[in-house]
């Protein structure tokens, strides 16, 4: 065995823990507990704040989606009430300048002087 | 690591997976002069040792649910204390430090193992290049073998002895040097 070799192991004898290692470890891993469920706390607000935020932005968002909805849907109606109303008037104008016309050749046709027989 | 504490080691993490918060006092007793021991041997330095040994211990904490065993909870804990070490050697270079090479050695005339010795002896393994450091203290304090140092290490197994070799033949060199200087001064 070389005598370096003993040395060393001599000098690099494992030693104990200074005193009160274990106490003030255990102090440490209390406060950084603390400090994780402090902070898993402020994350819990932040979500919870963050929900009702996101709650009131979705019922607003709905609200308008179904305001414009209505509108669309009020518009296509009295778009398809012009449609059928402007259908009558051109069927009244139709129905009216035929019997105009019918008229008119009744009309010529007493005016135009009989044939002598 | 005897059989008898493997074995209450083994029972303290089936304790600890049980949610006994008691277990892991037990682990911190067991392991905290390997820990205090390998940092305190590393910087030389009893107060970085403590900072540097709770943190591996804090690390540990929020690991447990990565330890299989009791011998991968001890590979666990020499990986990151020689991590943790690094960290601590990172940040302390920022600071101004003197060098063992200006620090007057005390006469020392003989090899005889006594106190003065070991102690010139920690020093100059503090004094190594941190890899080797890490080498010689997985091998002469915790008796490890190169296999395991090269896992602990994360490096081949010939660079463990490349560095070992290197390791001991600095310290050889500088104790050969002190002793030459304490045998001049005896003889003035």
């Amino acid at each position: 065995m070389n005598p370096l070799d003993d040395e060393l192991r001599s000098a690099l004898k494992r030693r104990p823990a200074p005193e009160g290692f274990e106490a003030r470890l255990m102090a440490r891993i209390a406060a950084s507990q603390g400090q994780r469920e402090e902070h898993r706390g402020g994350l819990l607000r932040w979500l919870l704040a963050s929900r009702l935020a996101w709650a009131a932005t979705t019922a607003i968002a709905c609200l308008l989606i179904f305001a414009g909805v209505y509108r669309h849907r009020q518009i296509q109606r009295e778009r398809i009430q012009g449609e059928i109303a402007k259908a009558q008037v051109m069927k009244a104008l139709h129905i009216a300048s035929t019997k105009l016309n019918v008229a008119l050749q009744k009309a010529h046709a007493i005016e135009r002087p009989l044939p002598e027989t | 690591m005897t059989e008898q504490t493997t074995e209450r080691m083994e029972h303290a993490l089936a304790r600890l997976a049980r949610g006994d918060g008691s277990a892991f006092t037990e682990i911190v007793r067991e392991h905290q002069a390997m820990v205090f021991s390998m940092a305190y041997h590393f910087l030389h330095d009893a107060g970085l040792a403590e900072e540097t040994a709770q943190e591996v211990f804090l690390r540990l904490h929020r690991n447990l649910g990565d330890i299989r065993s009791a011998a991968h909870l001890r590979l666990w804990l020499r990986k990151v204390t020689n991590r943790c070490l690094i960290d601590t050697l990172r940040r302390q270079s920022a600071r101004p430090q003197v060098s063992l090479e200006d620090v007057a050695e005390p006469v020392e005339p003989t090899l005889a193992s006594d106190p003065m010795l070991s102690e010139r002896l920690r020093r100059l393994v503090a004094s190594l290049p941190e890899d080797s450091r890490a080498v010689v203290i997985l091998r002469f304090q915790e008796e490890v073998g190169l296999a395991e140092i090269a896992e602990i290490l994360d490096i081949p197994i010939n660079t463990v002895k490349s560095r070992l070799q290197r390791a001991l033949d600095t310290l050889r060199g500088k104790l050969a040097a002190v002793m030459e200087a304490g045998k001049h001064e005896s003889l003035g």
